[in-house]
């Protein structure tokens, strides 16, 4: 009965593997969708994960996020060093670590921090941290060595930036992967981001990328030397910052911190939340997503029913033949039921796999552009939806296959 | 049913009694066949010929089961086919009556042999008796094919008919049924297709219904009987 139903596959393969094809681009669509929102969830979260509370200046709490963790170049207000100066001090605080932009070294992002950011990354895996004011620790995917000089440009290659005259820094340290932007920035002491911009502090903004400002670039930097002093960092008439990122020593601390810097001039926010919130816009854009997938799916099920129920009708001499030869009516059924149920399994599994392969390649490009690992991955849940599709399929294979229990052998002597 | 599933070695004769035939088509004011009472004895064989669309294939969809509609009598050994249901006909088929039409219907991805014996396969679930295989290619020596692994689709036309008459001989039916079985072929092969209906059946013991204007039936089939609008206007009698 297999071998039957394969070898009448055969005969037919060109209209079966078009049919298999269409059925497994609707199937990979519905996956597609489902594991490309879920991966960004999960990037997004693992990628916020060391990231309990920033502080910034008042204004979209989105950009602060955005920008603080995903290290998206945006033009923030500075909150004032008097505000990293407080948190620093403060017993809720186990450690509160700078976040400042400075320039580019080629497409990766110059981040002003202290060494404490380092140890929230993850730690090094080569070198050491920030010492000097010329070192930096460059991110795990950063495609430069121990010893390398980087040259900081003022914004990204690509929007025409210009280099700072006499400013180079030292790749001293290298980060272990973390999976998130982090892993193509440059970091670099924080004080040594001021003295590079030390004459736009009057501006009241964060160096963003292409920021056009017209200052004297050309003018020669004095040249970074010296060792880094962390301590001034946390001084109250240190320049100010962007973002800070805080690690609370416990949850209540972090509740209170909130509570404590929301207003007066900063604003406190935990990014799981905002991204939380994010993904509840997001999740209303997934859901049209999902029933515009899932509408494809029904309307190419339908289609393909009346494609295979168009076949039957076609072959119905064939099959009131195999009837007039003595076959028995509920072996034909299972015949027609078994190969539309094969075609449509193999494209469901088939659609699987595309769908799969398809949110990989998706989320190898994204993460080569954004840097946020999307990790795609198969949950117990989409198993089940598999698994009623299939059953769905095998439950709409019986229309064909009741047409063909139905079909009179008499006709078969009539040409 | 009484069919006898497990090959004998002769076949049970089946002998036919039709009485009161009416076939009747919606759509058509005269019945398409009308047949006050036909009979023909176990193993013997029928010719039935007459002008397009005189009714030849609905008297043999009538005799064989394939259709049931008509009012009357259609027995063989006793059994009214009209009257049984659909599935029963099925049933009774698969077990007497072997059929050879115009059309080969043979499944051109599958082997010969395969085609051969794939009623049986769908005939019953499970595995058939390995003795059938032999059976079938001993079969297909018999029709002068002799290599059963061939796919169908590469035969001949005429190797295609004798491949469709192996086929309608292999379970040894009682009843052997053809409707213009040589139609479609030139002349050599079909007289070849007619030699081993006839010769084949008659070694079989198997009574022989053959519809066809062709020559060659009138010369090896001794009963001869006219369809003409419906009705028989010779032969319809008892065998002369
Ligand atoms: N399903 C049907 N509905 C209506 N009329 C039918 C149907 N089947 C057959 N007929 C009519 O019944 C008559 C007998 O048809 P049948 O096929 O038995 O003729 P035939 O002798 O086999 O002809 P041929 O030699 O051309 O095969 C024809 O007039 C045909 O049009
Ligand atoms: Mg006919």
């Amino acid at each position: 009965m297999i071998r039957f139903v394969l070898a009448d596959l055969g005969t037919r393969r060109l209209g079966a593997l078009l049919l298999v094809l269409i059925i497994a681009f609707a199937t990979g669509l519905g996956v597609l969708v489902t594991l490309q929102e879920r991966a960004l969830r999960l990037g997004s979260a693992r990628a916020a994960a060391a990231f309990d509370l920033v502080v910034g200046a008042p204004g979209s709490e989105t950009q602060l996020v955005l920008s603080a963790v995903f290290l998206q170049p945006a033009p923030l207000t500075l909150v004032p060093g008097e505000v990293m100066a407080r948190l620093s001090a403060d017993p809720r605080v186990a450690f509160a670590a700078p976040v400042g932009f400075g320039d580019f070294a080629g497409a990766s992002p110059i981040v002003g921090t202290t060494t404490a950011m380092l140890r929230a990354l993850g730690g090094l895996r080569a070198g050491h941290g920030l010492e000097q004011l010329s070192d930096a620790v460059v991110g795990a995917k950063v495609p430069h060595a121990l010893g390398d000089t980087l040259v900081p440009m003022h914004g990204q290659i690509e929007a025409g930036g210009h280099v700072h005259a006499g400013i180079a820094y030292h790749v001293v340290g290298q980060l272990a992967p973390t999976g998130t932007p982090w892993d193509r920035a440059v970091l670099v002491p924080i004080q040594a981001v001021w003295q590079v911009h030390e004459h736009e502090h009057e501006h009241e903004h964060g160096v963003g990328a292409g920021a056009a400002d017209d200052d004297d670039d050309d003018e020669a930097h004095a040249p970074l030397a010296g060792p880094v002093d962390e301590a001034a960092a946390r001084r109250a008439d240190a320049p100010g910052v962007p973002a800070i990122v805080v690690k609370p020593v416990s949850i209540a601390a972090a509740y209170s911190l909130r509570q404590s810097f929301r207003g007066h001039g900063t604003l406190a926010v935990f990014p799981g939340e905002v991204l939380a919130r994010l993904y509840g816009t997001m999740g209303d854009a997934r859901k049209v997503l999902a029933l515009v997938a899932a509408g494809a799916q029904g309307l190419v099920g339908a289609a393909i029913l009346l494609v295979v129920m168009a076949e039957v009708m076609q072959r119905r001499r064939q099959i009131g033949a195999l009837r007039a030869f003595g076959a028995a009516r509920g072996a034909v059924f299972a015949l027609v039921w078994m190969e539309s149920f094969l075609l449509l399994a193999l494209g469901v599994v088939a659609g699987v796999g595309v769908g799969t392969a398809g949110a990989w390649a998706l989320s190898a490009g994204l993460e080569r552009q954004a840097g946020i690992a999307l990790p795609v991955e198969l949950a117990g849940g989409d198993l089940l939806q598999a698994g009623l599709l299939l059953a769905l399929g095998a439950g709409a294979a019986l229309l064909p296959a009741v047409l063909a229990y139905r079909q009179s052998p008499a006709e078969v002597l009539r040409g | 049913m009484s069919a006898p599933k497990s090959a004998p070695k002769s076949a049970p004769k089946s002998a036919l009694a039709i009485r009161d035939l009416v076939v009747r088509y919606p759509g058509l004011d005269a019945p398409a066949l009308e047949v006050p009472a036909l009979t023909l004895a176990a193993g013997e064989a029928l010719l039935v010929s007459g002008p397009s669309g005189a009714g030849k294939t609905t008297f043999l969809n009538a005799v064989t089961g394939l259709d049931g509609r008509g009012q009357g009598v259609v027995a063989w050994d006793g059994i009214n086919l009209i009257g049984l249901s659909e599935g029963a006909r099925d049933r009774w088929r698969a077990g007497h009556v072997g059929l050879v039409m115009q059309d080969f219907h043979l499944f051109p991805a599958l082997s010969v042999r395969e085609n051969v014996m794939l009623p049986q396969r769908l005939a019953r679930w499970g595995r058939l008796p390995p003795a059938l295989r032999t059976e079938a290619d001993a079969l297909l020596v018999r029709v002068g094919l002799d290599r059963p692994q061939q796919r169908a689709g590469t035969l001949s036309r005429g190797q295609k008919q004798r491949t469709a008459v192996a086929r309608a001989l292999l379970c040894r039916p009682g009843i052997v049924v053809a409707d213009e079985p040589t139609a479609s072929l030139d002349p050599v092969a079909g007289h070849a297709v007619a030699e081993l209906l006839v010769g084949l059946a008659a070694n079989l013991g198997a009574s022989l219904i053959v519809a066809s204007h062709d020559p060659v039936f009138a010369a090896r089939i001794a009963r001869h009987a006219r369809l003409e609008g419906g009705r028989f206007v010779t032969g319809e009698g008892d065998a002369a």
